[in-house]
């Protein structure tokens, strides 16, 4: 782990394509491979896709990563999240440690039962702590750098 | 194990890479709801599980490097954002 302070340098990535229902072709995601770790599993788990979304107010993890951290899902703080199409679920709040390309830092995240994703990045506990710069056309790529708020995260390589 | 084949192109995938054509139907390989690992070159599902701890003993056990895993919706349709309530 590198000392605190050392800003890695900005990284770029590519678009990566999803299917979409057989015969509707594909789409381009901006993703992200993570880990993630907590207090009670302190290594970072095998490295998993999370969407960026800057729509979404903060990250949320599907619960089966809960499981794997051996966090009791329940004993977050419970709350409640809607997406556009109006569908109410119930997510709870655990501390746990990102693991982002080099970067490791705390946050605040959300897991549900059932997301249709492994995880999303939002704007709490992501776009807080990174600039991104999206490029939604070819070549379809985006750029990740740490935030002002740099210096409060530690560097790992 | 479950394994992803890429096809002959069809006009959906043309002006794509190879790689990312394997990928595409990679993906499409994977059951609804499970987890799968993602080879190193993005074009094979080296694992399938219920789980992702599942998943992740999986892909150790193989021995991979460079693999990510990811989970399969019910359907494959674009994501929309969440705000809690």
């Amino acid at each position: 782990m590198a000392a605190a302070g050392r800003v890695p340098p900005l990284l770029r990535y590519k678009f990566k394509p999803y299917p979409l229902d057989e015969g509707a072709g594909f789409d381009w995601h901006p993703v992200l491979p993570v880990r993630i770790s907590s207090s009670s599993s302190p290594r970072p788990t095998a490295p998993f896709e999370a969407l960026l979304d800057s729509g979404a107010a903060g990250c949320l993890f599907d619960a089966s990563l809960a499981d794997a951290l051996h966090l009791d899902l329940t004993s977050g703080t419970r709350s409640a999240a809607i997406g556009l199409g109006n569908i109410r679920i119930e997510i709870w709040y655990h501390s746990i440690e990102l693991h982002v390309e080099g970067v490791q830092y705390g946050a605040e995240v959300a897991f549900a039962n059932d997301l249709p994703t492994a995880g999303i990045l939002g704007r709490k506990g992501f776009f807080d702590r990174f600039k991104v710069t999206f490029t939604p056309v070819v070549p379809l790529e985006f750029e990740v750098e740490p935030s002002d708020g740099a210096s409060k995260l530690k560097f790992w390589r | 194990m479950a394994s992803g084949t890429a096809a002959r192109p069809s006009k959906e995938m043309m002006g794509i890479s190879e790689q990312e054509r394997g990928r595409i139907v990679a993906l499409r390989s994977v059951p609804a709801g499970k987890w799968a690992v993602l080879s190193q070159d993005e074009t094979r599902i080296e694992a399938v599980a219920d789980s992702f701890g599942e998943a992740a003993a999986q892909a150790e056990h193989l021995g991979l490097t460079g693999y990510v895993i990811l989970k399969a919706p019910s359907r494959w349709l674009p994501l929309v954002a969440f705000r809690p309530c």
